[in-house]
């Protein structure tokens, strides 16, 4: 029987924990107990290329006209109308929509190719950075999407639909592959605050909407408690902790012994997961073990909690701990006002940490096993949104194509892949749904999208919808 | 979220007659009708295999699907059990397979004539035959039967103290209390357990218990979630819902006047703010948002919640489509949308508390309380003319296809002599053509009991959903509750059965036959709900604040949590912890942000609300772990719970009984003892070598000195001329503050305290000075010589008197001048509405206050405010205790605290 096969996972997982529970009773919560929990999954239904995720969540949606879209004919477009055919009947979002012109704002910043397995990339200087690791990128530029508005965009691009509710990528993967460490949650959340207009989160992003709720995204923060609630008291040692979980595990055994439930054990294994967890987590958040060089490819600010260089870094020492999704969400990029004052500050806050990022991973050998995903919600238009200038401009909303990069673990590096029209405001070759996107990721990781199913209100709910979606072959590895 | 069973399990020996609906069916639905089923436009070969005329008849091919009594004649017996894969059934690319034990259900079924029946949930509930027995109660006769038939007996009665803590922890949400349950275990006489029944059902816990899972259902929230989460008001609908079960108000009148109160004829203030309802779901005030999109949006989500909550059904799907398994048109969604897309209501912006239309309206737990307005329904004179949506895209309207307001056709038609409006419908569904309504909340309830419903699946009742595990008894159970709608009395029916007082132990052989309890041969143990886990831990330590309704409150949370996702626009990005009583009330009334719910609730599977949640399932987390170790609010009930219990003259042993026995409701066994004695003689010679750590360790939480008990506060009045020393005093009824104790002095309003704030200094600039140096300009004026740290006597009122001055080494900021716990430190200039003050503590002897003064050394007019002095001495320690010994017995309390039985029930 297929283990991926949805119709009867909940009882194999139920049974598996049942199991978990008989074999349990004589071991006392022991280290067995908690490796099968920890363990506990649905496995894959391919080999895997990629054993973990990366998302690097880009919030308020970066501009592609800015970064890696590059279009160097529009210069003379400057401030003319964008042909009513380009714009078709595509909706406006209330903010430009009462606007009398919708003039061509060309991108200001300079453009440099860097070599890849193509004709090389286009990178904006601005992300010079990230540019160098053009050979481990694959640039989608195709990317579409329904939403117009952060709120719902955001929450289809990271939960598969508009409305909040549904569970998360991070959450399927979680419920989809387990954990495969001991000492750490299995899908992590970290957030950096932006320059820029800043727009909402919401822990919905991360929840696990219908599936059991310990496959929700756990947000590590900046800080002394990095994980709500890890720190013991001021004044409580850990011998004191230590001493306390020994009497409670005494007490629930006997506990369990006398009501026969097997549920305290599993229990047990969760207060013995925690006690690990308030030493695993200080020594992933304590960078004193890194070389000088690593902590200076990453950036200055590499040493302020909470930063993106700081995440970054977080990223891949959770990435050589088995943490199995790792989401940063980085926020500032809803440039309505002027791009060429705010997208550098939000680029120096991020180019050279991403990149460094994916050196990191490489050097290590790690990058081979984990995806790393960058992208925001939507694009943004081509046109200016407020007063263009000859160095002053902002765009809209734009869900009709934006640039999203993978690279790694099962991912082509080196090459593009779609192609928008030359003013970048309408895809012209192999659009990318998010579904897509969201099956592709799937795909790395060892996992069918049509086959990652969980019954619901008596629907068989899956992360990629009811609408056909498909793995991007072409960039697959 | 939902976890449950598409099948219930049978035993074996019962498939020699597969039921359609019991057995048969669930294996089509999953493997068949997403193809040959009701939605017309995906049918395949024209085949329906969804009713017997269509399976019995001839196919496109002129294959018979199925020919009665011959399934090897039956071409979906050899389309199920081909090799060949393109002849296949299920095809191999739906990654559906029927098993074999399902091959010879439907075999057997097929052999027996392969008869349809109408799905059981769309026939009308019938009068069933209570079974015979010696069982006084029915529903003991139907489960005792059921067990019979597989040769499985029920359970003993559980032991009292597990009785009572189980049904008290039911009824109110809280646990027993050590009192009540000797009371109940020295009732012998006949009656006794209905005699506690009976108080736990006039308890006004009652109301605030049974109102969360209404709110889960109806998605309430105190923030509109969306980009901008902005804080909305209404939490007097809330404590309409606490009132109405307290009244116990038939259900049938609490879902008219939810669904239609404003249409009621003289419709009673307190019936439209029932409609609230209508207007719990998030909203959006973005920029840039379509209006015609989200009030589509908003509609829509009435639908999908009327749909779950009162009909059991489904209705997301039809949205957009056909529904592929239950008989669903999309016509019937927007049929049903129709009666809630016509009122007043507008696209909004900004940050109001209520966006039109709404009613202005106090608690109805406090009518004499603060009114605010509360989002509520209107309608207008005519109903919006409302078209199918193609692929309910709210821009595309199919207009070949208007829609109106009618119920699901499956259901049958309207009422009678009703209006085609809300009303209409609302007495339509609580009529007795509907089928579903008392079977869906009588199912729910049985839920709120044994974990389970009668039906698993609690928001599908569809062709999809289980079948129920007892389909007599919940016809039984529903029709009891419709002759009055009266859920006092379904519930007292429930609990008073053999079934709910059965012990929970596991017994040999009960697992293998039912490893899944559905047979109920035991009554399943349970995990408590976040709000019984938060609520009876501060029961027990006895911080609860018990009070009925009001505003929404703000206990601990770690700082932080609401601005990092917040955006400027928002006006909840600013956490402002509570003081006082409002860290200690019941988590019902905890201020509910959609965006970042409170942490503790979220951890123990409480919902986000975004939409109507039937169901929350418990999960078991390391992080759970740490949240009862390691919140505030926990920490701070064991240390309480330890000052409890020290504050008594009994053994060690005694107390240690009884701090186990008030948290879990039962003594603890002698090797329990042992366990428990053991790490206290250790804690306590750990703390005696350290008692810095003690001190450490005790300053968890507010309290003491959280304003839990004010004994006396005075109005400096506006425009006070200070004396000569910049100090202005109001007299208070003299106050004896004991000998070695803590109190808290302190005001409120506290403009009063800072130099900016003098009238004439300009009023306006917040000075952003060191803690210290404001708490140093709180003062009492009293009698009596005190000696305590940081005495200042300035010799201004002659001998005897004395003036407090809190030493600022000394000075722990107790209430919210602190500003890690205001989340937006730019925002600490806002901070000046709201308490501070500091701990002082008597010397040895007893001292006596007469006035309470504010201080300004730079002279010129006060603007005034309220000083207080507040009691902390609850948790002070007797005399004889010292810090390291309550620091041990903190730490035993939190470890009895983090018990499973503790966050469990029996």
């Amino acid at each position: 029987m297929d283990p991926l096969n949805d119709s009867l996972l909940n009882i194999n997982r139920r049974g598996l924990l049942k199991g978990a529970g008989a074999g349990g009773l004589g071991l006392l919560g022991g280290p067995a107990l908690g490796q099968l929990l920890a363990s506990e999954k649905v496995g894959s239904h391919f080999p895997a290329k990629a054993k973990r995720v990366i998302y690097l969540f880009q919030e308020g949606a970066p501009s592609q006209l800015d970064t890696f879209d590059h279009k160097p004919g529009l210069k003379e477009f400057y401030d003319k109308e964008l042909p009513p055919s380009v714009r078709g009947n595509q909706r406006l979002t209330g903010m430009t929509s009462g606007q009398a012109r919708l003039p061509v704002a060309p991108s200001i910043f300079n453009f440099t190719r860097h070599a890849n397995k193509q004709d090389g990339l286009w990178v904006s200087d601005e992300l010079r950075h990230t540019g160098t690791m053009a050979d481990e990128i694959c640039l989608i530029k195709s990317m579409v999407t329904e939403q117009i508005n952060h709120s719902p965009a955001v929450t289809f691009m990271q939960t598969g639909h508009q409305l909040p509710g549904r569970p998360s990528m991070g959450s399927w993967l979680s419920y989809g592959l387990g954990s495969a460490n001991q000492d750490l949650p299995n899908f992590v959340v970290m957030i950096s605050q932006g320059r820029g207009q800043m727009q909402a989160l919401f822990s919905h992003l991360w929840g696990a909407g219908f599936l059991p709720g310990e496959h929700q995204g756990v947000q590590f923060r900046a800080g002394k408690d990095a994980v709500l609630f890890l720190n013991d008291p001021a004044g409580m040692s850990r011998s004191d902790r230590r001493k306390m979980l020994d009497m409670l595990a005494e007490l629930n055994t006997r506990q369990a012994e006398a009501s026969g439930d097997e549920e305290v054990f599993a229990r047990i294994a969760q207060y013995e997961m925690a006690y690990r967890m308030q030493a695993s987590v200080p020594e992933l958040t304590d960078f004193s073990d890194e070389s000088e060089s690593t902590l200076e490819m990453y950036g200055p600010d590499v040493r302020k909690p909470g930063s993106y260089a700081f995440n970054c870094l977080m990223a891949r020492r959770m990435a050589e701990r088995d943490v199995r999704f790792i989401q940063l969400y980085h926020r500032g990029w809803d440039h309505h006002g002027s791009i060429s004052r705010d997208l550098p500050l939000q680029c120096q806050d991020t180019d050279q940490p991403q990149a460094a990022l994916l050196k990191d991973l490489k050097q290590r050998g790690l990058l081979d096993e984990t995806l790393v995903v960058w992208g925001g919600e939507f694009g943004r238009t081509v046109y200016c949104q407020g007063k263009l200038t000859p160095t002053q401009y902002g765009r809209d909303h734009h869900p009709r194509c934006f640039s999203v990069w993978l690279a790694g673990g099962g991912i082509k590096g080196g090459i593009s892949y779609g192609e928008t029209c030359d003013f970048s405001y309408n895809v012209v070759r192999n659009p990318v749904t998010a579904h897509d996107l969201h099956a592709t990721i799937l795909h790395c990781l060892g996992i069918d999208h049509e086959r990652l199913t969980y019954k619901s209100s008596g629907l068989d709910f899956k992360l990629t919808g009811v609408e056909s979606a498909y793995p991007i072959q072409e960039i697959l590895a | 979220m939902k976890r449950f069973f598409s099948l219930f399990l049978l035993p074996s020996s019962l498939l020699a007659a597969p039921s359609y609906n019991r057995d048969v069916r669930p294996i089509l639905s999953s493997n068949c009708f997403a193809c040959h089923g009701a939605d017309a436009k995906h049918r395949e070969a024209d085949l329906r295999l969804d009713t017997q005329e269509g399976a019995h008849g001839e196919g496109e091919s002129g294959d018979l699907a199925i020919v009665p009594g011959d399934p090897d004649a039956s071409a979906i017996w050899q389309r199920i059990n081909t090799t060949d894969l393109d002849d296949l059934m299920p095809p191999s690319d739906s990654h559906k397979t029927i098993t074999a034990e399902q091959k010879k259900t439907l075999r057997l079924w097929i052999e027996a004539g392969a008869k349809y029946e109408e799905h059981w949930a769309f026939i009308p509930p019938n009068s069933p035959t209570v079974p015979p027995g010696d069982a006084i109660n029915p529903i003991d006769r139907f489960i005792q039967k059921r067990l019979a038939e597989e040769k499985l007996a029920p359970s003993p009665e559980a032991d009292r103290e597990t009785l009572l803590r189980r049904l008290t922890l039911d009824l109110t949400g809280l646990p027993a209390t050590p009192d009540e349950l000797d009371v109940f275990i020295a009732d012998q006489e006949l009656g006794a357990y209905e005699r506690q029944v009976n108080r736990l059902l006039t308890s006004p816990r009652y109301g605030e218990h049974m109102a969360v899972a209404w709110l889960d259902l109806a998605r309430y929230s105190d923030s509109n979630g969306y980009l901008h989460d902005v804080r909305r008001t209404g939490w007097p609908w809330r404590d309409w819902v606490i009132d109405v079960f307290n009244q116990d108000m038939p259900f049938d009148q609490f879902v008219v006047e939810q669904l239609a109160g404003d249409l009621i004829p003289d419709a009673k203030p307190s019936q439209v703010l029932a409609t609230a309802f209508l207007r719990n779901h998030p909203i959006t005030v973005e920029g840039g948002t379509i209006p015609a999109e989200y009030l589509n949006e908003y509609a829509a989500d009435r639908v999908e919640t009327v749909g779950t909550i009162f009909l059991g059904l489904s209705f997301n799907c039809c949205r957009c489509h056909d529904h592929k398994f239950d008989p669903l048109p999309q016509k019937d969604f927007y049929s049903l949308l129709s009666y809630f897309n016509s009122s007043s209501e507008k696209h909004e912006s900004g940050t109001a508390p209520a966006y039109p239309p709404f009613i202005t309206i106090a608690s109805p737990l406090d009518q004499d309380g603060t009114k605010v307005g509360v989002m509520v329904m209107d309608e207008g004179k005519k109903a919006k003319p409302t078209f199918v949506l193609t692929r309910g895209q709210y821009d595309q309207p199919d207009e070949a296809q208007p829609v109106t307001r009618r119920p699901p056709g499956i259901l049958g038609g309207s009422l009678e002599g009703e209006g085609e409006n809300r009303l209409g419908l609302a007495r339509w569904l609580v009529s007795k053509k509907n089928p579903l309504l008392a079977r869906v909340t009588v199912n729910r309830f049985w839920q709120k009991l044994f974990g389970v419903g009668l039906v698993e699946s609690v928001d599908d009742f569809g062709v999809q959903g289980a079948y129920p595990s007892h389909p007599k008894l919940l016809d039984f159970l529903a029709l009891e509750y419709r002759k009055t709608w009266r859920t006092k009395q379904l519930l007292r029916l429930i609990v008073t059965s053999a079934t709910y007082r059965q012990s929970s132990l596991r017994r040999a052989g009960l697992a293998q036959a039912d490893p899944d309890n559905r047979l109920l041969g035991r009554f399943p143990r349970q995990r408590l709900s976040a709000e019984q886990i938060r609520d009876a831990a501060l029961f027990t330590s006895g911080l609860l604040v018990e009070k009925l309704g009001g505003r929404p409150v703000n206990p601990y949370q770690p700082p932080g949590l609401w601005i990092e996702k917040t955006n400027p626009g928002s006006n909840t990005g600013r956490f402002v912890r509570g003081e006082g009583d409002d860290l200690y009330r019941r988590s019902i009334y905890t201020f509910h942000k959609r965006n970042s719910p409170p942490p503790t609730m979220s951890l123990f599977d409480a919902q986000e609300r975004n939409g109507c949640n039937a169901r929350r399932s418990p999960t078991n987390t390391p992080l759970q772990a740490l949240a009862t170790m390691n919140d505030e609010q926990h920490l701070e009930c064991a240390k309480v719970l330890a000052l409890r219990t020290l504050k008594t003259d009994e053994s060690t042993a005694d107390r240690l009984v009884s701090l186990f026995r008030r948290v879990t409701s039962r003594s603890p066994s002698t090797e329990d003892l042992r366990t428990l004695n053991e790490g206290l003689a250790s804690f306590e010679a750990r703390f005696k070598a350290a008692p810095k750590d003690a001190t450490a360790l005790l300053k968890q939480g507010a309290f003491p000195g959280g304003g839990v008990a004010l004994l006396a506060s005075v109005m400096v009045p506006d425009g006070a001329t200070p004396d000569a020393g910049g100090y202005a005093y109001a007299a208070i009824t003299p106050l004896t503050l004991s000998a070695h104790t803590e109190y808290l002095i302190g005001g409120q309003d506290t403009n009063a305290f800072w130099d900016g704030d003098i009238a004439g200094a300009g009023g306006s600039a917040f000075s952003a000075a060191p803690v210290a140096t404001l708490i140093a300009s709180r003062y009492a004026k009293g009698f009596g010589k005190p000696t305590m740290p940081g005495e200042r006597n300035a010799g201004r009122w002659g001998v005897g008197n004395a003036k407090f001055t809190v030493d600022a080494t000394e000075s722990i900021p107790l209430i919210n001048f602190d500003p890690t716990k205001i989340d937006d430190p730019a925002d600490q200039r806002a901070s000046n509405s709201y308490t501070i003050g500091n701990l002082f503590r008597v010397g040895d002897r007893d001292i006596q206050i007469t006035e309470l003064g504010l201080h300004d050394a730079d002279g010129g007019t006060f603007k005034g405010g309220k000083v207080g002095v507040w009691a902390t001495t609850a948790v002070r320690p007797a005399a004889g205790i010292d810090e390291p010994e309550l620091a041990a017995w903190m730490l035993i309390a939190s470890t009895v605290l983090n018990l499973d039985e503790t966050i469990v029930r029996d």
